[in-house]
C-alpha cells in the first residue's frame, strides 16, 4: 500500500513529475555517458597494444606518433626510409620489428601495409595474438586481410574483390581501380583499431603507387615475397614500425640509439609512457566534463526536490488525513523519499535505455572518425557505483522536502 | 469510561496569552452517543483534536479508554488513534487519487486490528451496508459525489472497528436527503459495534438522533471567541 500510495501520488501530478523525470534522465544520461566514454576510451586505448616495446617513426610529437601508427588517428608527418627500418630490424637486441605503411584507405577504413610478422607478433589486450575468423595471411601481391568490422560493415566475404583509394578520407577522387585486391582473410574481432583496418603487403602498397604500368611488368598473381625478383617492389619507405626486444632491459638503450640515429631523424617512444601522458591531458578534459555533468545532475535533483516541496502545500490535507488515520510523521517522511526514489529509478532506467541507443547509433561514427571503439555493454563496476551514488544523492537532496513534510505533519 | 477531560486548557504556542479552550471537566461513557453543538470558531475542532491526540493540551488530563493520551509519546499516540479512534470530517475525508477500496485499505494499514480482520470481506460488507454501489468501489474518490464521499468516510473510519468515532460537522455540506441517509447509516453502525460517538455540529436538526445533546459553551467555559 505504501508503494501504491507513492506511485498514485506521483501519477496524480503527472505533468510536473514527467518534467522532473525528463530533466533527471538527461542529467543521468550525461553523467553515465561521460563515465562510459571515459572508461571505454581508456580501455580501448590501453588494450590496443600489448608486448610492443617501442614504436618508431619520423621525428614528430610522441603522442602524434602513437596516435597515427597505432590508433590510425591523424597522419604521419613524414616517412622513414626502408634502410633505417632494416638497420634496426636487424639489430641483434631486437626480437622482431613490424613495418607499418599508412596513407591509403577503402571506403573510409584505413589500409595498412605490413608483412607477415604483423600477424605473428602483434598482440593486444592480455598479450592476445590476432586470430583469423576465415582464411589466412596474404600470400600473393593483390591480396588483402580484413579487420572484423570492415568485413561486417561492408558485408565482404572471402574471395570478394575491392579497390583501394588514395588518401584516408571516405570520399577519394583517386582510386587504384586498375588493381583490385582479393580478400583472403578475415580477422576475429579484437576491440582495437585492427578491426577497422585492411591489411596488405608492403609490396602491394608499392605496386599500387607505381601505377598502372606495373601490371604489365609483373603480371597478376605475382607472389610478393622471396620469390619475386622485381626490385620495383622493394619498399622505399614506411610510416612507422613497432619493435619487440629480446630483453626489456635494453629498451632505453635502443630508444636512445634510435633517437640519436644520425642518418635520419627518428623518434622512438614507449607506448605505455605516451599513453599515460595522454591520460594526463585527457584527465583535465575528463574532470571538467565530469564536474559539469555532476552539476547538471545536482540541479536536476534540486528540481525534483523543489517540485516535491511545492507539492506539499497542495497535499497538506492528504498529509493531515494520513496523520488522522494513524500514519506517524516518519511515514510521511518516507513517502516523500520513496517518491524521489521512484523518480530517480525511472530516470536511471530511461537514461540507460537512451545511452544504449546512443552508443549503438554512434558506434560506427566513433570508430571511423575518432578510432574509438565504444562498447554498448554499459554495465561495469564503475557504472554501478555511479548509479549507487546517483541514488544516494537523490535521496539526500530529497531530505529537504521530506523533512519539511515531516515537520508539517507534526503540527 | 470512554473519554474523560479534566482541567484541560489549550492555547496556540504562537499566542499563549489567548486561551482557546478551558474545560474543567467533560466525560462520556463507553458506547454513549453525544452531540455537541456550537457555532463556528468556538474551538470544537480543537476539542476533538485533543481527544484524538492530534493536539496536546497545555494543561490538564485527557483520558481515552483508560489511557492518558496527552502523556503518550507521538508514536504511541498515532498507534492508539489508528487502533481505537475513527475520524469523520466535513471535507477531505478521502485521498482524492486513491479509489474507494484503497482509501479504506489505507486506514487499515496503520491499525493492528486489520491483521485479525478479513480485510477485503470487511470492506465489501461495510460499503454494502453504507449503500455504496459496487460500480463505484474502484472509482477514484475525486469522482464521487459528496454524499458518497461521506458514506465512504464512515467506512474508512469504521474499518478498524474503533471504540470511538469522532465526527466533525460531517453533515454540513450535505443536502437534507443525504444528511438523513448519512446519519441513519452512522447510527446503525455505531449501534451495531457499540461504538462511542462524539459528533460536533452546529446543525440543530441532528438533536433528534441523540439522547445526549450538549452546547459547547457549557463544556468550554472560555465561550465564543
Amino acid at each position: 500500500m505504501f508503494v501504491k500510495l507513492a506511485v498514485k501520488s506521483l501519477l496524480d501530478r503527472k505533468g510536473s513529475v514527467l518534467l522532473s523525470i525528463v530533466a533527471m534522465t538527461v542529467s543521468i544520461f550525461v553523467l553515465l555517458s561521460v563515465e562510459h566514454i571515459r572508461f571505454q576510451t581508456k580501455e580501448s586505448f590501453s588494450s590496443t597494444l600489448s608486448g610492443v616495446d617501442l614504436v618508431v617513426g619520423a621525428k614528430t610529437g610522441d603522442l602524434n606518433l602513437l596516435l597515427y601508427s597505432v590508433f590510425r588517428i591523424g597522419k604521419p608527418t613524414n616517412n622513414i626510409s626502408w634502410k633505417s627500418f632494416k638497420n634496426f630490424a636487424n639489430n641483434p637486441k631486437v626480437n622482431w620489428a613490424i613495418p607499418l605503411s599508412l596513407g591509403d584507405s577503402h571506403k573510409g577504413f584505413p589500409l595498412l601495409g605490413t608483412n607477415e610478422d604483423y600477424f605473428k607478433h602483434y598482440s593486444y589486450g592480455e598479450k592476445t595474438k590476432l586470430v583469423f575468423k576465415k582464411g589466412g595471411v596474404f600470400v600473393r601481391l593483390f591480396e588483402v586481410v580484413l579487420g572484423s568490422e570492415v568485413a561486417k560493415k561492408l558485408k565482404y566475404q572471402i574471395g570478394d574483390d575491392l579497390v583501394i583509394s588514395h588518401g584516408v578520407t571516405e570520399i577519394s577522387f583517386i582510386k587504384h581501380d586498375e588493381m583490385p585486391f582479393k580478400i583472403v582473410g578475415i580477422l576475429k574481432p579484437t576491440g582495437t583499431p585492427v578491426d577497422q583496418t585492411l591489411h596488405v603487403s608492403l609490396q602491394a602498397i608499392e605496386a599500387i603507387h607505381i601505377g598502372s604500368d606495373f601490371r604489365g611488368r609483373s603480371g597478376e598473381g605475382l607472389i610478393y615475397d622471396k620469390t619475386t625478383k622485381d626490385q620495383l617492389l622493394e619498399p622505399q619507405s614506411v610510416s612507422a614500425f613497432m619493435i619487440g626486444l629480446k630483453s626489456k632491459i635494453t629498451t632505453f638503450q635502443i630508444q636512445r640509439e634510435i633517437n640519436n640515429y644520425s642518418k635520419e631523424p627518428l623518434l622512438a617512444v614507449l607506448p605505455g609512457v605516451v599513453l599515460s601522458e595522454l591520460w594526463k591531458i585527457m584527465g583535465l578534459v575528463e574532470n571538467s566534463l565530469l564536474l559539469i555533468s555532476i552539476l547538471i545532475f545536482l540541479s536536476a535533483c534540486l528540481g525534483v526536490s523543489a517540485i516535491l516541496l511545492s507539492s506539499i502545500r497542495e497535499r497538506i490535507k492528504d498529509i493531515q488525513l494520513l496523520r488522522v488515520i494513524g500514519a506517524p510523521p516518519i511515514y510521511i517522511f518516507l513517502l516523500l523519499e520513496l517518491e524521489a526514489l521512484i523518480i530517480t529509478f525511472l530516470s536511471i532506467f530511461f537514461a540507460i535505455i537512451t545511452l544504449i541507443f546512443a552508443v549503438n547509433f554512434t558506434q560506427s561514427f566513433l570508430v571511423s572518425q575518432l578510432g574509438l571503439n565504444i562498447k554498448n555493454t554499459i554495465f561495469s563496476e564503475l557504472s554501478l557505483f555511479t548509479l549507487g551514488i546517483i541514488l544516494i544523492t537523490s535521496l539526500l537532496i530529497a531530505l529537504i522536502p521530506a523533512v519539511y513534510a515531516y515537520i508539517k505533519s507534526t503540527k | 469510561m470512554g473519554i474523560s477531560l479534566l482541567n484541560v486548557s489549550f492555547s496556540y504556542p504562537s499566542r499563549t496569552e489567548k486561551v482557546i479552550l478551558n474545560i474543567p471537566e467533560w466525560k462520556i461513557q463507553s458506547g454513549e452517543l453525544a452531540l455537541i453543538q456550537g457555532p463556528s470558531g468556538s474551538g470544537k475542532t480543537t476539542f476533538l483534536n485533543i481527544i484524538a491526540g492530534l493536539v496536546r493540551p497545555v494543561e490538564g488530563s485527557v483520558m481515552v479508554l483508560g489511557e492518558r493520551i496527552d502523556q503518550m509519546s507521538s508514536l504511541s499516540c498515532d498507534a492508539f488513534r489508528a487502533n481505537n479512534i475513527g475520524y469523520v470530517f466535513q471535507n477531505f475525508n478521502l485521498i482524492p487519487f486513491l479509489n474507494v477500496v484503497d482509501n479504506i485499505r489505507l486506514a487499515a494499514r496503520f491499525s493492528k486490528n486489520s491483521g485479525v480482520l478479513n480485510l477485503d470481506h470487511e470492506i465489501c460488507e461495510l460499503l454494502a451496508t453504507l449503500n455504496v454501489a459496487e460500480n463505484d468501489w474502484k472509482l477514484e474518490s475525486r469522482n464521487l459525489s459528496h454524499g458518497q464521499i461521506q458514506r465512504v468516510a464512515i467506512a474508512r473510519a469504521m474499518i478498524n472497528r474503533p471504540k470511538i468515532i469522532i465526527a466533525d460537522e460531517p453533515t454540513s455540506s450535505l443536502d437534507a436527503a443525504n444528511k438523513e441517509a448519512f446519519i441513519n447509516l452512522l447510527m446503525k453502525l455505531v449501534a451495531k459495534y457499540k461504538t462511542t460517538l462524539v459528533l460536533v455540529s452546529h446543525d440543530q436538526s441532528l438533536s433528534s438522533y441523540f439522547r445526549r445533546v450538549e452546547s459547547f459553551s457549557d463544556i468550554n467555559i472560555m465561550g465564543i471567541n
